[in-house]
């Protein structure tokens, strides 16, 4: 199989089936996922004590020591998902067919449809727009055709109003939930990490999806360039070559300081370059989410 | 201090420094325009690196701005010229006279500026840098009979006008009378501190150091040295590296119209010279062109031939070498006579109705060729009764003895400037032939010699020529197979001439047989020429007439007694001298439009000159058949050897010289191209990204 990097993805007729596409392969991987099979697991035996629900007697301690033990099971809370994708202009960088927010759609589907079919509620919320409209977490199977729906719609265009996002989630999500962020986070905003970070301190659980173009992260330009930008009327003539090792010095200590911040956070962060393959992504991901939960 | 060129039209590429900057303004790439995210880390990257990257912009621009500017200014070959005019002796008030040397070695280029330029230059400068009150004179020597000038004057502004108005003259210097003339002028001026400032090449011919140096009375009735500085123009520099075409010369060859142009080139620089052009030019046009090469300070003749239209005004032709510094010594002119019509009367001796055993048949045939001649034959009786003045030349072949009437009209001919050709045969009896043409003959005739049974030691049964005349103008163009062919004709029976007589008359052997006997004689008689042939005209003595030979020896032997083969002689004389001509005669135009009036001396000549220019001189209001004079240059003058300054102190007394080796030349391209090379590597290592 080969890896499922977004040009790959590309090649598949519908985003539906990139996403189914990508989706299995990650269930695939987690054949022993805690997020297989059962939402409760085994945690310990308590003796029986009046009052106990028969139900939970353990049938083949009694037969084996002649003892009533109770099993005791670590219900995990059922928490939603809410993917969070932005959609400013910077988000299109790249071709048309697999852009970053190509990316951003395809991994956040993937979530979703994983995470439908352990029956966990998704909502979805995009951050471009001044009014942002959150699509409430549900866990019923027609869900995930809506969301699957809304991500397709979606189109990279304006600034980044990650504020009003905010104030919208915290409006009208009561509860907690495991936020994921899919963005570049190439906003004139300084404070844009530091606010989306602070829902950690709230009620959220909170992962990073930074997503960047491998021309951002390299700067291979050669030739001199009128640079514009994409979410206002900024512009800038240059020639590459001289700008490239001071551009590449700013870049490193911008994925630094977010790494950093993100740990300092306590958050999941992962680089996703757009030509990298995607699988891994996740599947590091829920990765560390198992090895969060054990501890 | 001046800054000179020597390619100056080069520093229109200095316009092309102005490039980089036109490039960037109207013909830059335009760039591709491309959304990009990260705008804010662009900036940002950019506020670090902008104003350097500006700067290094500019710096580019500027660096191929001046690499181009010094590629430019580099192939102009500029120098910096670097000249200290104010001699050590122009401390305190003293009377002053400058000699400015305008002699013909001054026109010699030194890049932009001739040494006469330098030198007035420099004049200029000593002039201002003397006090307003000081006393001065110049004294141009430019060869010409000095004028005095007149004395002394604090009157600076016309001094330095007569030293910007003074040109070269194509005399040769003599720096000797200059200076006495100066030191006679500073003699009558009352200062007591006198000084002399001089300024030439110092070209070693200028001065004759066998004479004293210019000394002046003092009050008190002593001799004494005057102050001197000298300022040589080529201190500093390069001494001069002249080559000349000394000198032209033209003669007719065996063919009508062919001549040989021949020209010497001496070389009088240290420097062998390679391939050096030498062009014939007539009228403006190139006829032909060779290639001379110099050892140093060697000398070589070349020949060019060319054949010339045959027309009534006669040619000025010119030779030129490729120009050196001193390009009036490159070029020589010549004027060609027109060829005159001449009649020439054949005088058969032997007429035969069979045309090869008639004894002019092979001196008509070879005359038949000759352009611009009309050629007659009679028998004897016939030709006695014949004007000779309607001809130029009458060739007698196998005649008996004429007449006494008829010889008799021959010597009036030949002394009134006609020429005659005797050749004998079996019709001349030597007795009668001495008794009639005695006066005509140089010598008498003794006896036929059948060559064969006198020679001693030789079993051939004839005699070949065996010394050639090659000096005399018949003779000169027989070398090489013209030579070989004359010399393996063979005489089977000739005359022998008296040794001894009582009134010799002075004759020119020109061709002399192995036996020693002359075979043909030439000599003058008034204004005529006689040429004794001691064989026949036709085969019947020898072999002669079946020889290549033959045709040019008949020819130039009609030429030359017609008066029609040295056809370049015109009055001739050297520059700076004067020409006695017959009266009455017209002013004379030189090279250059100068006039100069004839001076009547006596009733029959007149004195043309002193003439001052080298060239042909034409009669004012040239007529068709007007003859030019010829003054030709002096070939010392080419020799711009410089004299050591050291012998030249020891000379002026060194306690009383300040010498001013002042003038120095910087040349400044290697500089130029270091710095447009240091240009080309900044600018490569500011384009690495």
């Amino acid at each position: 199989m080969p890896h499922l990097s977004l040009p790959f993805l590309a090649q598949l007729a519908t985003f539906k089936l990139r996403v189914k596409t990508l989706a299995q392969g990650i269930l695939t991987g987690l054949h022993n996922s805690p997020l297989q099979g059962q939402s409760v697991e085994f945690s310990e035996h308590k003796e029986y004590a009046p009052g106990d629900e028969l139900c939970h007697l353990d049938w083949k301690v009694l037969g084996k020591l002649d003892r009533y033990f109770i099993k005791r099971f670590e219900h995990e809370a059922n928490m939603p998902f809410v993917l969070l994708v932005d959609t400013s202009g910077s988000m299109g960088y790249g071709e048309e067919t697999y852009n970053k927010l190509e990316v951003a759609k395809v991994l956040a589907g993937a979530f979703a449809w994983v995470a439908s079919k352990q029956q966990d509620a998704v909502g979805l919320l995009s951050f471009s727009q001044e009014k942002p409209q959150l699509l409430r977490p549900k866990a019923h199977a027609n869900h995930l055709s809506l969301i699957l729906s809304q991500l397709q719609s979606l189109k990279a265009q304006g600034e980044t109003h990650l504020g009003a996002a905010l104030e919208t989630l915290s409006a009208q999500l009561r509860r907690r939930a495991v936020l994921l962020v899919f963005s570049d986070l190439l906003d004139e905003n300084p404070n844009m990490l530091s606010q989306l970070l602070k829902l950690r301190t709230q009620k959220y659980e909170l992962a990073l999806f930074h997503i960047l173009h491998s021309d951002e992260l390299n700067f291979p330009f050669e030739e001199p360039t009128l640079f514009l930008s994409m979410e206002d009327e900024r512009r800038l003539e240059i020639h590459p070559l001289r700008l490239r090792q001071s551009y590449l010095q700013h870049m490193q200590h911008f994925l630094k300081n977010t790494r950093s911040q993100c740990q300092t956070a306590n958050v999941d962060y992962a680089l996703v370059p757009t030509h990298n393959p995607l699988e891994p992504v996740l599947l590091q991901f829920f990765a560390q989410r198992k090895r969060g939960r054990r501890k | 201090m001046s800054l000179l060129f020597s390619q100056p039209w080069m520093l229109l590429g200095l316009a092309a420094a102005t490039l980089p900057f036109l490039v960037y303004l109207f013909f830059r790439l335009k760039p591709k325009p491309r959304p990009f995210g990260p705008m804010g880390l662009l900036l940002k990257s950019l506020q670090h690196t902008a104003s350097l990257w500006k700067l290094r912009r500019l710096l580019i621009y500027a660096l191929r701005s001046l690499l181009l500017a010094a590629l430019a200014l580099a192939l102009a070959r500029p120098w910096l010229d670097k000249t200290t005019t104010t001699p050590t002796t122009m401390q305190g008030e003293a009377a002053t006279v400058l000699v400015l040397d305008a002699s013909f070695s001054m026109r010699y280029a030194l890049g932009k500026q001739t040494a006469l330029e330098v030198a007035k230059n420099q004049a200029l400068q000593a002039i201002e840098a003397l006090s307003a009150t000081e006393p001065l004179a110049v004294v141009l020597c430019d060869g010409t009979q000095t004028i005095p000038p007149p004395p002394l004057s604090q009157d600076k502004a016309f001094w330095k006008r007569l030293v910007q108005e003074a040109l070269p003259s194509f005399l040769p210097a003599r720096l000797n009378p200059c200076m006495e003339t100066a030191a006679q002028l500073l003699e009558e001026n009352p200062l007591e501190a006198k000084r002399l400032l001089i300024f030439s090449d110092f070209a070693r011919h200028a001065l004759l150091m066998s004479a004293p140096p210019p000394q002046i009375k003092n009050p008190k009735g002593e001799m004494q040295l005057p102050h001197v500085a000298l300022y040589p123009v080529y201190a500093g520099k390069e001494p001069p590296q002249n080559r000349a075409l000394l000198s032209m010369e033209v003669e007719n060859t065996t063919e009508a119209g062919l001549f040989n142009f021949m020209a010497t080139v001496q070389n009088f620089s240290p420097t062998p010279q390679k391939d050096l052009e030498l062009q014939l030019r007539l009228k403006g046009q190139t006829l032909a062109k060779g290639f001379v090469d110099l050892d140093a300070h060697g000398s070589t003749r070349k020949t060019l031939s060319v054949r010339l239209p045959n027309n009534e005004t006669g040619h000025e032709v010119e030779m030129r070498l490729a120009p050196d510094g001193l390009a009036e010594d490159d070029a020589q002119t010549l004027w060609l006579r027109p060829q005159k019509n001449a009649h020439i009367l054949l005088v058969d001796g032997a007429p035969s109705a069979d045309r090869q055993a008639d004894e002019a048949y092979f001196v008509e045939l070879a005359l038949a060729q000759l352009a611009q001649t009309q050629v007659r034959v009679r028998d004897s009786q016939a030709a006695w009764r014949e004007n000779l003045s309607a001809y130029g030349a009458v060739f007698l072949l196998n005649v008996e003895a004429p007449p006494a009437e008829a010889a008799a009209a021959l010597k009036a001919f030949v002394e009134a400037g006609g020429g005659l050709w005797a050749s004998l045969g079996d019709n001349t009896q030597l007795q009668a032939w001495n008794q009639a043409m005695g006066e005509l003959l140089p010598r008498p005739l003794r006896w036929l010699k059948g060559s064969s049974e006198e020679l001693p030691n030789t079993t051939s049964p004839f005699a070949k020529i065996s010394h050639v005349q090659n000096l005399h103008p018949i003779l000169q163009p027989f070398a090489g197979e013209g030579l070989e062919s004359l010399l393996s004709a063979r005489f089977f029976r000739h005359a022998l001439m008296e040794a001894h007589t009582q009134n010799p008359q002075p004759m020119e052997v020109l061709l002399r047989l192995e036996d020693g006997a002359p075979l043909l004689v030439a000599h003058q008689l008034g204004k005529g020429h006689v040429l004794s042939f001691m064989s026949t005209a036709d085969r019947d003595w020898n072999d002669l007439p079946l020889h290549t030979a033959f045709l040019p020896l008949i020819q130039r032997s009609a030429q030359w007694l017609s008066g029609n083969l040295l056809n370049t002689e015109v009055p001739t004389t050297t520059l700076g001298n004067s020409l006695r001509l017959a009266a009455p005669q017209n002013a004379y135009v030189g090279p250059h439009g100068e006039v100069v009036e004839p001076e009547a001396q006596g009733p029959e000549f007149v004195k043309l000159g002193p003439l001052n220019t080298p060239g042909l001189w034409w009669p004012q209001g040239r007529a068709e058949e007007a003859m030019p004079l010829l003054v030709k240059r002096l070939p010392q003058e080419s020799d711009l050897a410089l004299l050591d300054m050291e012998e030249l102190n020891a000379w002026f007394g060194n306690s009383h010289i300040a010498q001013s080796h002042s003038t120095r030349q910087y040349p400044l391209w290697t500089a130029l191209l270091l710095l447009a090379l240091l240009a080309f590597c900044a600018e490569m290592l500011l384009l690495k990204p």
